[in-house]
């Protein structure tokens, strides 16, 4: 039949999946580096920490380790594009134990990350951005209110929990609903964020000295000069990538840039995700985009600010009395000095923490929910709401568990602490899964040679060398830690028995997440191993 | 004839029915689609070149109907999947057959696949089907187009004419192609492409008895969507062609 070779063979109802490759981009543009926060608080803290810090360099460094990263969670995504990610890999391919240990890694990351960015929006995003726009515009009302939700527990924790139950509410509202608030948020905060760029792109160096002296001034403060010489070491800092301080500030810059993969926990709603292109796409787009617009970020504040007045306004010059700290979006409105531009460089930068604390939510949700269904967790756990479809049960207990962070980071003295110490606990996850990765065509020749993941490169399976170069690289970035604990420990090294620990905490955890449920289970006649013969549905 | 264990018959073609029979009588803005939907509306299709068997049944339904259409499956006996209705179950559902002879497949309030098929307000009509125009319009939007798709839209055409009366049950209803191809480029384009190779399959493999020439259906139903009036946006993809894709591809799901 003449139509017979243009036609295709189909065995069921196919599947269009709910989430684009747009979406599956920026969940991993906002979780890994979202442009707008990390270049306002998480770059140029380094230039003091770790004097002589280069940070471009560095910058592009950790954009190249990540590469084989980003192609072994790739391979694996699209072989097994299932909820739960690294948990369905490892412990069909390794072993249910190691599983729960690196999924239980990954979930501390993302509950931790979006506690951090519930709190973020209260100290610094809503705070900063009252004081900054109190400042320019001379208002003392919100000047007081900017510093009460940077230094004020309750005002603090009402902010903070507002962001909670608001992500709460709209993770219920269904799989579409949340990502076209993560979209629209991104798409307002990184608009103003480039509005900033554009700012120092055409500005001039004159000009923002001239409306910072004015601004400084008015305040008690010096000049560029005078906070230059303010600050010890400004005046002769410069950097250079062949120093000292590149390793740990590739440990520090790694600890936000590392998480490029996310994407892979929305695979079971992700359209063609069993696609090797598609995943690849998403996570080296999202890559991509981080690191180019950090990187021009970067050179574009130096442009206009100088790296000696960047240094200095970092190590905290006594000559600098604005009472908003110097955050990049603030320094960006300077250049100009103009309302409409301050309120649009500034009021987009309060929509970068919704999207992050999305993200980051998303992934522990859901493997609750593979968790459930495993029987690891009480079934009702994946219960879904019959109006929204969103497993309601799941995400209220994640929302708790994230409350109850916020609640302990803002009262307690410790969470700055552990939260150096996710991208420990990433590290440790990325190694299981690289163990896995390796694995995978030894245990299970079935899965693999039928899978997207079987690419050779020389000959040889690509798993084998991108599994190797992931383990050889975070076991490297482990031993930083050890080597510059204070790179981790937020600069108490009295608190170095924290990475041990810490570290044993999630190795210990993982396996009794696994062997107390199988006991459990065991009493009530069910043995849970057989789940993992096979691998879950889609 | 039912099972002895179960309320379900032994043949999909009469569970088929029967299920979508009880959804019109129930009130329920649910509705056959898919193979066995043609089944129950063209006799071409019962036998001769384009008879096939049946794998799966294929409803839509309204979001307002989810709840107590779920409900009548359940009492039935069917099967959920819970998991990938834990997962999808805002746009599909899936049910099995509890000795696994088939499963049914539900999408909700639309039908997303190559192209996305609007279908909420359009499930309440007298047919246990939905419209013959629906039913054309998500066998032609198949991109990667089967035998069996040609087949059934072969036998759709050769039983049903084209009506200008969207009110007409028995009738192919070209206002709603026209309705929905004039918005949607990419739609338009798929079926454009598609059209002429069931044009194709008829001059191939004739069916002895028909009421119409699928030919001269075909045609004219190439000049009605030609005609119909085109919306901006789709002038403006229409601009952009085959340059960039224009289309999804579903993905068959393992259960």
């Amino acid at each position: 039949m003449a139509t017979a070779s243009r036609l295709f063979v189909r065995n069921s109802t196919g599947l269009v999946r709910s989430a684009s490759a747009v979406d599956a981009t920026i969940f991993n543009a906002v979780i890994s580096a979202p442009v707008g926060s990390t270049i306002a608080y998480s770059i140029f803290f380094a230039l003091v920490a770790f004097p002589g810090a280069d940070v471009v360099g560095v910058l592009i460094l950790v954009a190249v380790i990540n590469i084989p990263v980003l192609i072994m969670f790739a391979l694996l995504g699209a072989s097994m594009p299932r909820v739960g990610g690294d948990y369905v890999w490892v412990s069909r391919v390794l072993s249910p134990p190691l599983a729960l240990i690196s999924n239980l890694c990954m979930i501390m990351g993302g509950l931790l990350g979006a506690a951090f960015f519930a709190k973020f929006f209260s100290v610094l995003a809503l705070g900063p951005v009252l004081v900054a726009v109190g400042a320019i515009f001379s208002n003392s009302h919100f000047i007081d209110w900017g510093n009460a939700f940077q230094t004020n527990n309750s005002w603090i924790l009402g902010a903070s929990l507002f962001m909670v139950a608001l992500q709460t509410l709209i993770l219920i509202s269904g799989t579409k609903a949340t990502f076209r608030w993560q979209n629209y948020s991104f798409i307002i905060a990184m608009a103003g964020t480039l509005v900033g760029f554009i700012v120092l792109l055409i500005g001039s160096q004159g000009d923002f000295f001239s409306h910072f002296d004015a601004l400084n001034k008015s305040f008690g403060g010096g000049t560029v000069a005078q906070v230059i010489s303010g600050a010890p070491g400004a005046a002769g800092a410069a950097p250079s990538f062949f120093s000292s301080a590149t390793l740990p500030t590739l440990f520090s810059i790694q600890g936000f840039m590392m998480w490029n993969f996310w994407s892979v926990y929305m695979s079971g709603e992700l359209k063609s995700a069993s696609n090797r292109r598609r995943q690849l796409s998403v996570m080296f787009g999202a890559l991509g985009w981080d690191t180019v617009l950090l990187v021009i970020g970067v050179l574009l504040l130096f442009r206009v600010a100088g790296y000696n007045f960047v240094y200095a306004l970092n190590a905290a010059s006594t000559a600098y009395k604005i009472p908003s700290g110097p955050f990049y979006p603030f320094l960006a409105s300077l250049v100009f000095n103009t309302p409409i531009l301050t309120i649009i460089i500034m009021g987009s930068f309060l929509f970068w923490s919704l999207p992050s604390m999305i993200a980051n939510t998303f992934m522990p949700i859901r493997s609750f929910f593979a968790w459930s269904f495993d029987r690891l967790m009480p079934e009702r756990l994946a219960n879904v709401n019959e109006r929204t479809h969103s497993p309601v049960n799941a995400i209220i207990l994640t929302n708790l568990i994230i409350a109850a962070l916020v609640i302990w980071s803002v009262v307690g003295n410790q969470f700055q602490l552990v939260l150096g110490l996710i991208v420990l606990a990433g590290a440790l996850a990325v190694i299981i899964v690289g163990l896995a990765a390796v694995a995978l065509p030894i245990r299970r020749p079935d899965l693999y040679q039928a899978s997207p993941a079987n690419v050779k490169f020389l000959g040889i399976p690509l798993l084998y060398i991108v599994g190797t170069l992931s383990i050889a690289e975070f076991i490297g970035i482990i031993a930083i830690s050890f080597i510059n604990p204070l790179s981790v420990m937020n600069g108490n090294r009295d608190d170095f028995w924290w990475i041990p620990a810490w570290l044993g905490g999630l190795i210990v955890g993982g396996a009794l997440l696994y062997y107390v449920p199988r006991f459990i289970r065991a009493q009530q006649g069910v043995n849970i191993g057989f789940v993992y013969k096979e691998l879950p549905p889609e | 004839m039912a099972d002895s264990e179960t309320l379900i018959l032994s043949d999909i073609r009469d569970e088929a029915k029967r299920l979508a029979e009880a959804a019109v009588t129930l009130g329920l803005s649910a509705r056959l689609i898919g193979g066995l939907a043609i089944w129950l509306r063209c006799p071409s299709v019962h036998d001769g070149p384009f008879g096939r068997s049946y794998q799966d049944m294929d409803f839509a339904i309204s979001a307002a109907a989810a709840t107590k259409f779920k409900a009548l499956l359940m009492t039935q006996g069917y099967l959920p999947d819970q998991f990938f209705n834990g997962l999808h179950g805002a746009t599909r559902l899936y049910y099995g057959e509890p000795a696994g002879r088939w499963s049914i497949d539900v999408v909700i309030d639309e039908l997303v696949m190559s192209h996305k098929l609007d279908l909420r307000a359009r499930l309440d009509g007298p047919a246990p089907t939905i419209t013959l125009a629906d039913l054309l319009l998500t066998k032609l939007q198949v991109w990667e187009i089967n035998r069996k798709d040609l087949g059934d839209t072969l036998c759709l055409l050769a039983d049903h004419a084209l009506t200008e009366d969207d009110g007409e049950v028995e009738g192919i209803s070209l206002p709603r192609i026209r309705s929905v191809l004039g918005k949607d480029w990419g739609f338009c384009h798929t079926v454009e492409r598609n059209a002429p190779k069931v044009a194709e399959l008829w001059s191939q493999e004739r069916l002895p008895r028909t009421t119409n020439d699928v030919a001269a259906q075909v045609t004219s139903l190439l000049r009605a969507i030609d005609d119909a009036p085109k919306s901006r946006a789709w002038r403006l993809r229409g601009r952009v062609g085959e340059r960039i894709r224009w289309y999804e591809t579903p993905e068959e799901v393992k259960h």
